[in-house]
Protein backbone atom coordinates (compact mmCIF):
# COMPACT_ATOMS: atom_id res chain seq x y z
CA UNK A 1 0.00 0.00 0.00
CA UNK A 2 0.71 3.57 -0.55
CA UNK A 3 0.32 7.34 0.91
CA UNK A 4 0.19 9.88 -1.15
CA UNK A 5 2.87 12.33 -0.55
CA UNK A 6 3.09 16.30 -0.99
CA UNK A 7 5.63 17.36 -3.41
CA UNK A 8 8.15 17.33 -1.27
CA UNK A 9 8.12 13.79 -0.15
CA UNK A 10 6.52 14.30 2.90
CA UNK A 11 3.70 13.64 5.12
CA UNK A 12 0.57 14.61 3.44
CA UNK A 13 -1.13 15.90 6.73
CA UNK A 14 -4.12 17.44 4.94
CA UNK A 15 -4.40 13.88 2.85
CA UNK A 16 -4.39 12.30 5.99
CA UNK A 17 -7.61 14.35 7.93
CA UNK A 18 -9.42 14.14 4.99
CA UNK A 19 -9.04 10.22 4.95
CA UNK A 20 -9.70 10.23 8.62
CA UNK A 21 -13.07 12.04 8.41
CA UNK A 22 -13.95 9.66 5.43
CA UNK A 23 -12.96 6.61 7.82
CA UNK A 24 -15.02 8.18 10.91
CA UNK A 25 -18.22 8.83 8.34
CA UNK A 26 -17.60 4.93 7.23
CA UNK A 27 -17.42 5.74 3.75
CA UNK A 28 -13.86 5.03 2.65
CA UNK A 29 -13.40 3.13 -0.38
CA UNK A 30 -11.04 0.20 -0.25
CA UNK A 31 -8.13 1.38 -2.41
CA UNK A 32 -9.17 4.37 0.51
CA UNK A 33 -8.64 2.28 3.52
CA UNK A 34 -5.41 0.85 2.04
CA UNK A 35 -4.63 4.78 1.80
CA UNK A 36 -5.42 5.39 5.05
CA UNK A 37 -3.71 2.36 6.95
CA UNK A 38 -0.21 3.63 5.38
CA UNK A 39 -0.40 6.87 6.51
CA UNK A 40 -2.03 6.28 10.05
CA UNK A 41 1.14 3.93 10.08
CA UNK A 42 3.48 7.07 10.11
CA UNK A 43 1.29 8.43 12.95
CA UNK A 44 1.29 8.08 16.25
CA UNK A 45 -1.36 7.54 18.76
CA UNK A 46 -4.06 8.89 17.12
CA UNK A 47 -7.34 8.70 18.61
CA UNK A 48 -9.81 7.51 16.51
CA UNK A 49 -11.93 6.95 19.06
CA UNK A 50 -13.05 10.49 19.56
CA UNK A 51 -13.86 10.83 15.71
CA UNK A 52 -16.52 7.39 16.23
CA UNK A 53 -17.82 8.88 19.53
CA UNK A 54 -18.47 12.00 17.76
CA UNK A 55 -20.13 10.50 14.95
CA UNK A 56 -21.95 7.88 17.25
CA UNK A 57 -23.58 11.09 19.19
CA UNK A 58 -24.87 12.52 15.92
CA UNK A 59 -26.31 9.07 15.07
CA UNK A 60 -28.13 9.04 18.75
CA UNK A 61 -29.03 12.91 17.42
CA UNK A 62 -30.86 11.16 14.33
CA UNK A 63 -32.28 8.56 16.08
CA UNK A 64 -33.77 10.38 18.92
CA UNK A 65 -34.72 8.37 22.18
CA UNK A 66 -37.73 6.71 20.90
CA UNK A 67 -36.61 3.79 19.74
CA UNK A 68 -38.92 0.96 18.63
CA UNK A 69 -38.50 -2.24 20.96
CA UNK A 70 -36.46 -5.30 20.48
CA UNK A 71 -39.01 -8.14 18.71
CA UNK A 72 -39.16 -10.37 21.24
CA UNK A 73 -37.54 -13.22 19.63
CA UNK A 74 -34.21 -11.87 19.09
CA UNK A 75 -34.69 -10.43 22.53
CA UNK A 76 -34.76 -14.28 23.89
CA UNK A 77 -31.73 -14.96 21.00
CA UNK A 78 -29.67 -12.27 22.55
CA UNK A 79 -29.91 -13.56 26.21
CA UNK A 80 -29.09 -17.14 24.88
CA UNK A 81 -26.09 -15.69 22.78
CA UNK A 82 -25.01 -13.85 26.18
CA UNK A 83 -25.66 -16.57 28.88
CA UNK A 84 -23.67 -18.87 26.54
CA UNK A 85 -20.88 -16.60 26.05
CA UNK A 86 -20.47 -15.66 29.83
CA UNK A 87 -21.10 -19.06 31.13
CA UNK A 88 -17.88 -19.81 29.34
CA UNK A 89 -16.05 -17.78 31.13
CA UNK A 90 -17.82 -18.46 34.11
CA UNK A 91 -16.63 -22.39 33.80
CA UNK A 92 -13.13 -21.25 33.61
CA UNK A 93 -13.35 -18.03 36.61
CA UNK A 94 -12.80 -20.04 39.79
CA UNK A 95 -8.87 -21.46 37.59
CA UNK A 96 -8.16 -18.36 36.69
CA UNK A 97 -8.89 -16.35 39.80
CA UNK A 98 -6.82 -19.46 41.23
CA UNK A 99 -3.86 -18.37 39.02
CA UNK A 100 -4.59 -14.90 39.68
CA UNK A 101 -3.58 -14.90 43.15
CA UNK A 102 -1.20 -17.76 43.64
CA UNK A 103 0.56 -17.55 40.72
CA UNK A 104 1.42 -21.73 41.16
CA UNK A 105 2.07 -23.93 38.24
CA UNK A 106 -0.50 -24.00 36.33
CA UNK A 107 -1.68 -27.26 34.82
CA UNK A 108 -5.65 -26.10 34.07
CA UNK A 109 -6.69 -27.23 30.49
CA UNK A 110 -7.37 -24.39 28.13
CA UNK A 111 -10.30 -26.17 27.01
CA UNK A 112 -13.26 -25.06 29.77
CA UNK A 113 -15.21 -23.46 27.32
CA UNK A 114 -18.33 -24.89 25.37
CA UNK A 115 -18.87 -23.96 22.23
CA UNK A 116 -22.34 -22.46 22.96
CA UNK A 117 -20.23 -19.49 24.39
CA UNK A 118 -18.81 -18.98 21.01
CA UNK A 119 -20.10 -15.65 19.55
CA UNK A 120 -23.16 -18.14 18.84
CA UNK A 121 -23.79 -17.75 15.25
CA UNK A 122 -21.13 -15.11 14.32
CA UNK A 123 -18.34 -15.49 16.35
CA UNK A 124 -15.46 -15.44 14.60
CA UNK A 125 -14.38 -19.38 13.57
CA UNK A 126 -11.10 -19.24 15.65
CA UNK A 127 -7.31 -19.21 13.60
CA UNK A 128 -7.72 -20.98 10.66
CA UNK A 129 -4.21 -22.33 10.81
CA UNK A 130 -4.01 -22.33 14.40
CA UNK A 131 -4.60 -25.49 16.27
CA UNK A 132 -7.94 -26.45 17.10
CA UNK A 133 -8.44 -27.02 21.02
CA UNK A 134 -10.62 -29.96 21.74
CA UNK A 135 -12.49 -29.10 24.59
CA UNK A 136 -14.52 -30.41 27.39
CA UNK A 137 -17.97 -29.10 28.06
CA UNK A 138 -19.04 -29.25 31.41
CA UNK A 139 -22.22 -29.20 30.46
CA UNK A 140 -24.53 -31.22 28.01
CA UNK A 141 -24.33 -28.42 25.29
CA UNK A 142 -24.82 -27.70 21.48
CA UNK A 143 -21.07 -28.51 21.37
CA UNK A 144 -21.73 -31.53 19.94
CA UNK A 145 -23.49 -30.61 17.11
CA UNK A 146 -20.53 -28.13 16.54
CA UNK A 147 -17.50 -30.41 15.35
CA UNK A 148 -14.21 -29.59 14.56
CA UNK A 149 -14.64 -26.30 15.51
CA UNK A 150 -11.16 -24.35 15.68
CA UNK A 151 -11.27 -21.77 19.18
CA UNK A 152 -10.67 -18.19 19.06
CA UNK A 153 -8.13 -17.03 21.23
CA UNK A 154 -10.28 -14.93 23.89
CA UNK A 155 -11.71 -18.35 24.65
CA UNK A 156 -8.94 -20.67 25.04
CA UNK A 157 -8.02 -19.41 28.44
CA UNK A 158 -9.64 -17.26 31.27
CA UNK A 159 -8.74 -13.54 31.80
CA UNK A 160 -10.45 -12.84 34.78
CA UNK A 161 -12.41 -13.85 37.78
CA UNK A 162 -15.87 -13.74 36.57
CA UNK A 163 -16.98 -15.82 39.44
CA UNK A 164 -20.72 -14.44 39.76
CA UNK A 165 -21.16 -15.70 36.10
CA UNK A 166 -20.69 -19.23 36.79
CA UNK A 167 -24.00 -19.96 38.41
CA UNK A 168 -25.32 -19.63 34.87
CA UNK A 169 -22.35 -22.20 33.22
CA UNK A 170 -24.62 -25.46 34.06
CA UNK A 171 -28.00 -23.44 32.91
CA UNK A 172 -26.83 -21.73 29.84
CA UNK A 173 -26.40 -25.20 28.06
CA UNK A 174 -29.98 -26.36 29.12
CA UNK A 175 -31.57 -22.73 27.63
CA UNK A 176 -29.77 -22.83 24.50
CA UNK A 177 -31.18 -26.81 24.21
CA UNK A 178 -34.27 -25.88 25.43
CA UNK A 179 -34.78 -22.45 23.46
CA UNK A 180 -33.79 -24.02 20.20
CA UNK A 181 -32.10 -21.60 18.60
CA UNK A 182 -29.10 -23.60 17.92
CA UNK A 183 -29.66 -24.33 14.25
CA UNK A 184 -30.57 -20.84 13.21
CA UNK A 185 -27.24 -19.58 15.04
CA UNK A 186 -25.08 -22.37 13.74
CA UNK A 187 -26.66 -21.48 10.46
CA UNK A 188 -24.14 -18.84 8.65
CA UNK A 189 -20.22 -19.75 8.26
CA UNK A 190 -18.03 -18.08 10.45
CA UNK A 191 -15.48 -16.03 9.18
CA UNK A 192 -11.90 -17.04 9.44
CA UNK A 193 -9.39 -15.19 11.23
CA UNK A 194 -7.48 -14.68 7.81
CA UNK A 195 -10.37 -13.49 6.30
CA UNK A 196 -11.10 -11.22 9.23
CA UNK A 197 -8.19 -10.11 8.77
CA UNK A 198 -8.68 -8.61 5.69
CA UNK A 199 -11.66 -7.17 6.57
CA UNK A 200 -10.05 -5.43 9.26
CA UNK A 201 -7.01 -3.48 7.24
CA UNK A 202 -9.58 -3.04 4.64
CA UNK A 203 -11.44 -0.71 6.60
CA UNK A 204 -8.75 1.38 7.61
CA UNK A 205 -7.36 2.75 10.74
CA UNK A 206 -5.59 -0.31 12.12
CA UNK A 207 -1.85 -0.35 13.04
CA UNK A 208 0.12 -3.07 11.27
CA UNK A 209 3.36 -4.12 13.20
CA UNK A 210 5.75 -6.14 11.64
CA UNK A 211 7.45 -8.94 13.95
CA UNK A 212 10.11 -11.07 13.93
CA UNK A 213 11.91 -13.61 15.81
CA UNK A 214 14.41 -13.88 18.41
CA UNK A 215 17.14 -15.91 18.74
CA UNK A 216 14.73 -18.22 20.08
CA UNK A 217 12.83 -18.91 16.96
CA UNK A 218 15.13 -17.65 13.82
CA UNK A 219 13.69 -17.10 11.06
CA UNK A 220 9.80 -16.48 12.53
CA UNK A 221 8.45 -13.33 11.12
CA UNK A 222 4.92 -12.17 10.48
CA UNK A 223 2.94 -9.32 11.85
CA UNK A 224 0.17 -7.82 13.89
CA UNK A 225 -2.87 -5.57 12.91
CA UNK A 226 -4.51 -3.65 15.63
CA UNK A 227 -7.87 -1.53 14.92
CA UNK A 228 -7.53 1.13 18.12
CA UNK A 229 -11.25 2.14 17.33
CA UNK A 230 -12.44 -1.26 17.64
CA UNK A 231 -9.67 -2.85 19.60
CA UNK A 232 -9.52 -5.72 17.26
CA UNK A 233 -6.64 -7.71 15.84
CA UNK A 234 -4.97 -10.34 14.72
CA UNK A 235 -1.38 -11.77 14.67
CA UNK A 236 0.26 -13.48 11.86
CA UNK A 237 3.01 -15.78 12.37
CA UNK A 238 5.20 -17.95 10.11
CA UNK A 239 8.24 -19.94 11.28
CA UNK A 240 7.23 -20.36 14.87
CA UNK A 241 7.97 -23.71 16.29
CA UNK A 242 5.17 -26.47 17.38
CA UNK A 243 4.48 -26.58 20.67
CA UNK A 244 3.62 -29.28 23.28
CA UNK A 245 0.53 -27.69 24.89
CA UNK A 246 0.98 -29.98 27.57
CA UNK A 247 4.21 -28.54 28.56
CA UNK A 248 4.10 -24.87 27.18
CA UNK A 249 1.79 -22.33 25.39
CA UNK A 250 2.96 -19.25 23.59
CA UNK A 251 1.44 -16.04 25.31
CA UNK A 252 0.94 -12.67 23.35
CA UNK A 253 1.66 -9.63 25.06
CA UNK A 254 0.83 -6.23 24.71
CA UNK A 255 2.84 -3.08 25.84
CA UNK A 256 1.31 -0.19 26.51
CA UNK A 257 2.47 3.02 27.56
CA UNK A 258 -0.40 3.53 30.04
CA UNK A 259 0.31 0.11 31.85
CA UNK A 260 2.25 -0.98 34.39
CA UNK A 261 2.65 -4.27 33.38
CA UNK A 262 2.31 -5.81 29.49
CA UNK A 263 -1.36 -6.73 28.89
CA UNK A 264 -2.25 -10.43 28.60
CA UNK A 265 -3.34 -10.60 24.59
CA UNK A 266 -3.73 -14.58 25.08
CA UNK A 267 -2.58 -18.07 24.95
CA UNK A 268 -2.14 -19.81 21.89
CA UNK A 269 -0.69 -23.49 20.12
CA UNK A 270 1.21 -23.90 17.03
CA UNK A 271 0.85 -27.02 15.50
CA UNK A 272 0.71 -26.61 11.94
CA UNK A 273 3.19 -25.28 9.34
CA UNK A 274 2.78 -22.58 7.06
CA UNK A 275 1.23 -19.79 8.13
CA UNK A 276 -1.21 -18.47 11.08
CA UNK A 277 -3.69 -16.23 11.67
CA UNK A 278 -4.72 -15.30 15.29
CA UNK A 279 -7.32 -12.75 16.58
CA UNK A 280 -6.00 -11.17 19.46
CA UNK A 281 -8.72 -10.19 22.07
CA UNK A 282 -7.12 -8.49 25.44
CA UNK A 283 -8.53 -7.77 28.42
CA UNK A 284 -7.79 -4.31 29.33
CA UNK A 285 -8.48 -1.65 27.10
CA UNK A 286 -5.10 -1.40 24.61
CA UNK A 287 -4.70 2.63 24.93
CA UNK A 288 -0.95 3.48 23.41
CA UNK A 289 0.26 -0.06 22.06
CA UNK A 290 4.17 0.12 21.92
CA UNK A 291 5.50 -3.20 21.23
CA UNK A 292 3.68 -6.53 20.21
CA UNK A 293 5.46 -9.83 21.60
CA UNK A 294 5.27 -13.55 22.02
CA UNK A 295 6.96 -15.39 25.39
CA UNK A 296 6.56 -19.01 26.30
CA UNK A 297 4.99 -19.68 29.10
CA UNK A 298 3.59 -22.56 30.82
CA UNK A 299 0.50 -24.37 30.04
CA UNK A 300 -2.94 -21.85 30.48
CA UNK A 301 -0.22 -18.92 30.66
CA UNK A 302 0.36 -16.63 33.19
CA UNK A 303 -0.68 -13.39 34.69
CA UNK A 304 2.25 -11.26 34.31
CA UNK A 305 5.92 -13.10 32.59
CA UNK A 306 8.94 -13.10 33.35
CA UNK A 307 9.82 -12.49 29.89
CA UNK A 308 12.54 -15.21 29.80
CA UNK A 309 11.95 -16.71 26.77
CA UNK A 310 10.69 -14.00 24.35
CA UNK A 311 9.94 -15.76 20.91
CA UNK A 312 8.76 -12.85 18.72
CA UNK A 313 8.58 -9.38 19.04
CA UNK A 314 7.29 -6.05 16.73
CA UNK A 315 8.13 -2.52 18.37
CA UNK A 316 6.08 -0.20 17.05
CA UNK B 1 -17.85 16.94 28.35
CA UNK B 2 -20.48 14.32 26.58
CA UNK B 3 -21.14 12.73 29.80
CA UNK B 4 -23.72 10.90 32.46
CA UNK B 5 -25.73 12.99 33.89
CA UNK B 6 -24.36 13.28 37.21
CA UNK B 7 -25.48 10.68 39.67
CA UNK B 8 -25.12 7.90 38.14
CA UNK B 9 -22.84 5.48 39.94
CA UNK B 10 -21.70 2.56 37.81
CA UNK B 11 -22.79 2.15 34.46
CA UNK B 12 -24.47 -0.69 33.21
CA UNK B 13 -21.61 -1.57 30.95
CA UNK B 14 -19.00 -1.66 33.62
CA UNK B 15 -21.09 -4.18 35.83
CA UNK B 16 -21.30 -6.16 32.80
CA UNK B 17 -17.48 -6.20 32.66
CA UNK B 18 -17.48 -7.00 36.38
CA UNK B 19 -19.92 -10.31 36.03
CA UNK B 20 -22.34 -8.55 37.94
CA UNK B 21 -25.21 -11.35 36.91
CA UNK B 22 -28.56 -9.17 35.71
CA UNK B 23 -26.21 -6.40 34.17
CA UNK B 24 -26.86 -8.19 30.80
CA UNK B 25 -30.23 -8.83 30.26
CA UNK B 26 -30.43 -4.67 31.86
CA UNK B 27 -28.05 -3.95 29.03
CA UNK B 28 -30.02 -5.57 26.26
CA UNK B 29 -33.26 -4.09 27.57
CA UNK B 30 -31.83 0.04 27.48
CA UNK B 31 -29.66 -0.95 24.62
CA UNK B 32 -31.24 -3.45 22.34
CA UNK B 33 -34.05 -0.65 20.97
CA UNK B 34 -30.77 1.31 20.07
CA UNK B 35 -28.66 -1.24 18.35
CA UNK B 36 -32.06 -2.48 16.75
CA UNK B 37 -32.31 0.55 15.14
CA UNK B 38 -29.02 1.03 14.51
CA UNK B 39 -28.85 -1.59 12.39
CA UNK B 40 -31.89 -0.95 10.89
CA UNK B 41 -30.75 2.24 9.52
CA UNK B 42 -27.54 0.56 7.66
CA UNK B 43 -29.87 -2.57 6.04
CA UNK B 44 -33.45 -3.68 5.69
CA UNK B 45 -32.95 -7.19 5.16
CA UNK B 46 -34.89 -8.88 8.12
CA UNK B 47 -31.92 -11.70 9.10
CA UNK B 48 -29.37 -9.33 8.13
CA UNK B 49 -30.48 -7.11 10.56
CA UNK B 50 -31.14 -9.33 13.17
CA UNK B 51 -27.79 -10.94 12.77
CA UNK B 52 -25.69 -7.93 12.76
CA UNK B 53 -27.76 -7.22 16.50
CA UNK B 54 -26.27 -10.38 17.77
CA UNK B 55 -22.69 -10.30 16.83
CA UNK B 56 -23.38 -6.56 17.98
CA UNK B 57 -24.30 -7.74 21.03
CA UNK B 58 -21.45 -10.25 21.23
CA UNK B 59 -18.95 -7.63 20.58
CA UNK B 60 -20.22 -5.50 23.09
CA UNK B 61 -20.34 -8.56 25.87
CA UNK B 62 -16.24 -8.32 25.22
CA UNK B 63 -15.51 -4.97 24.97
CA UNK B 64 -17.48 -4.09 28.15
CA UNK B 65 -14.47 -3.01 29.89
CA UNK B 66 -13.14 -0.46 27.45
CA UNK B 67 -15.82 1.80 28.42
CA UNK B 68 -14.60 4.72 30.25
CA UNK B 69 -17.47 7.03 31.54
CA UNK B 70 -14.68 9.67 31.88
CA UNK B 71 -14.63 9.85 28.13
CA UNK B 72 -18.00 9.01 26.76
CA UNK B 73 -21.89 8.49 28.37
CA UNK B 74 -22.78 5.08 27.75
CA UNK B 75 -25.35 5.16 24.92
CA UNK B 76 -22.43 7.25 22.56
CA UNK B 77 -20.12 3.84 23.66
CA UNK B 78 -23.16 1.23 22.86
CA UNK B 79 -23.41 3.27 19.56
CA UNK B 80 -19.63 3.79 18.24
CA UNK B 81 -19.04 0.10 19.23
CA UNK B 82 -22.77 -0.81 17.10
CA UNK B 83 -22.01 1.51 14.56
CA UNK B 84 -18.31 0.37 13.49
CA UNK B 85 -19.11 -3.12 13.61
CA UNK B 86 -22.25 -2.85 11.35
CA UNK B 87 -19.71 -1.08 8.98
CA UNK B 88 -17.95 -3.82 8.53
CA UNK B 89 -20.37 -5.97 8.31
CA UNK B 90 -21.42 -3.59 5.17
CA UNK B 91 -18.29 -4.03 3.77
CA UNK B 92 -18.28 -7.73 4.11
CA UNK B 93 -21.91 -7.78 2.36
CA UNK B 94 -20.79 -5.70 -0.50
CA UNK B 95 -17.34 -7.93 -0.37
CA UNK B 96 -19.61 -10.70 -1.06
CA UNK B 97 -22.46 -9.04 -3.08
CA UNK B 98 -24.97 -9.29 -0.72
CA UNK B 99 -28.29 -7.72 -1.89
CA UNK B 100 -30.87 -6.04 0.43
CA UNK B 101 -34.33 -7.18 0.28
CA UNK B 102 -37.08 -5.43 1.83
CA UNK B 103 -39.13 -7.26 4.29
CA UNK B 104 -42.15 -6.36 5.35
CA UNK B 105 -42.33 -8.21 8.20
CA UNK B 106 -39.51 -5.94 9.68
CA UNK B 107 -41.85 -2.35 9.84
CA UNK B 108 -40.58 -0.92 12.83
CA UNK B 109 -43.07 -1.51 15.63
CA UNK B 110 -44.36 1.68 17.79
CA UNK B 111 -42.24 3.84 19.15
CA UNK B 112 -41.92 2.90 22.99
CA UNK B 113 -42.04 6.40 24.46
CA UNK B 114 -41.64 5.82 28.28
CA UNK B 115 -38.65 3.09 28.31
CA UNK B 116 -35.80 5.02 26.36
CA UNK B 117 -35.45 8.62 28.78
CA UNK B 118 -31.75 7.98 29.08
CA UNK B 119 -30.97 8.26 25.72
CA UNK B 120 -32.78 11.41 25.77
CA UNK B 121 -29.77 13.66 27.18
CA UNK B 122 -27.54 12.14 24.79
CA UNK B 123 -29.44 12.55 21.62
CA UNK B 124 -30.16 16.17 22.93
CA UNK B 125 -26.74 16.96 22.90
CA UNK B 126 -26.04 15.91 19.57
CA UNK B 127 -28.23 17.71 17.81
CA UNK B 128 -27.80 20.86 19.68
CA UNK B 129 -24.10 20.45 18.73
CA UNK B 130 -24.95 19.51 14.89
CA UNK B 131 -27.27 22.47 15.72
CA UNK B 132 -24.52 24.86 16.26
CA UNK B 133 -23.12 24.19 12.54
CA UNK B 134 -23.16 26.24 9.22
CA UNK B 135 -25.88 24.85 7.82
CA UNK B 136 -24.10 23.91 4.75
CA UNK B 137 -21.65 21.68 7.00
CA UNK B 138 -25.00 20.63 8.59
CA UNK B 139 -26.23 19.52 5.68
CA UNK B 140 -23.22 17.64 4.42
CA UNK B 141 -22.76 15.73 7.90
CA UNK B 142 -26.79 14.79 7.73
CA UNK B 143 -26.19 13.17 4.21
CA UNK B 144 -23.12 11.67 4.60
CA UNK B 145 -23.56 9.87 8.16
CA UNK B 146 -27.80 9.55 7.77
CA UNK B 147 -28.11 9.21 4.24
CA UNK B 148 -24.41 7.10 3.70
CA UNK B 149 -23.77 9.57 0.62
CA UNK B 150 -20.23 9.48 -0.36
CA UNK B 151 -18.69 12.87 -0.78
CA UNK B 152 -19.12 13.03 -4.32
CA UNK B 153 -22.99 11.82 -4.30
CA UNK B 154 -23.61 14.73 -1.87
CA UNK B 155 -21.54 16.92 -4.10
CA UNK B 156 -23.86 15.92 -6.99
CA UNK B 157 -26.72 16.53 -4.65
CA UNK B 158 -26.12 19.27 -3.54
CA UNK B 159 -24.31 21.42 -6.19
CA UNK B 160 -21.27 22.09 -4.12
CA UNK B 161 -18.10 21.40 -5.32
CA UNK B 162 -16.40 18.13 -4.48
CA UNK B 163 -14.02 19.65 -2.72
CA UNK B 164 -15.96 22.04 -0.87
CA UNK B 165 -18.08 19.04 0.58
CA UNK B 166 -14.63 17.12 1.80
CA UNK B 167 -14.21 21.01 3.66
CA UNK B 168 -17.57 21.30 5.35
CA UNK B 169 -17.76 17.41 6.07
CA UNK B 170 -14.01 18.17 7.90
CA UNK B 171 -14.30 20.92 9.69
CA UNK B 172 -18.18 20.09 10.63
CA UNK B 173 -17.29 16.86 12.51
CA UNK B 174 -13.82 18.48 13.79
CA UNK B 175 -17.26 21.20 15.24
CA UNK B 176 -19.45 18.79 16.77
CA UNK B 177 -16.56 16.56 18.08
CA UNK B 178 -15.20 19.94 19.90
CA UNK B 179 -18.53 20.68 20.94
CA UNK B 180 -19.17 17.01 22.43
CA UNK B 181 -15.99 17.35 24.09
CA UNK B 182 -14.37 14.36 22.41
CA UNK B 183 -10.59 15.26 22.07
CA UNK B 184 -10.40 18.67 20.97
CA UNK B 185 -6.96 19.02 21.06
CA UNK B 186 -6.20 15.58 19.71
CA UNK B 187 -7.93 16.47 16.46
CA UNK B 188 -6.63 19.72 16.09
CA UNK B 189 -3.18 18.49 16.00
CA UNK B 190 -4.02 15.06 14.74
CA UNK B 191 -2.43 12.84 17.05
CA UNK B 192 -3.14 12.37 21.11
CA UNK B 193 -0.89 13.94 23.57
Amino acid sequence: MSARRTDRGSFDAERFEELRTLRALGTLTAAECREFTALLAERANVDLEADDLTVAALELARLGPELAPLPQALAQRLQADAQAHFAARGAQAPASAARASTELANTEPASAAPASAAPASKARGAADSAVPVERKSTAPSPTTRSTSRETPIHELRPRSSRGSWGWVAAAAALVLALVGWWPRVAGPDRVAPAAARDELLAHGGVLTVPWQGTDFAKGADGDVVWDPATQRGFMRIRGLAKNDPAREQYQLWIFDETQKHPIDGGVFDVGADGELVIPIDPKLHVAKPTLFAVTVEKPGGVVVSAQEKIVLAGKI
Amino acid sequence: MFRPASGRVSSILERVATGEAGAVQECIERYGPLVYALARSFGRDAHAIEDAVQETFLHLWQVAARFDPSRSNEATFVAMIARRRLIDLRRRAEKHGGQEEIDEAMAPPAPDHSEHAELRDDAARAKSALGELRPEQKRVLELSIYEGLSHSEIAARTGLPLGTVKTHARRGLDRVRELLGFGRAARASGVTS
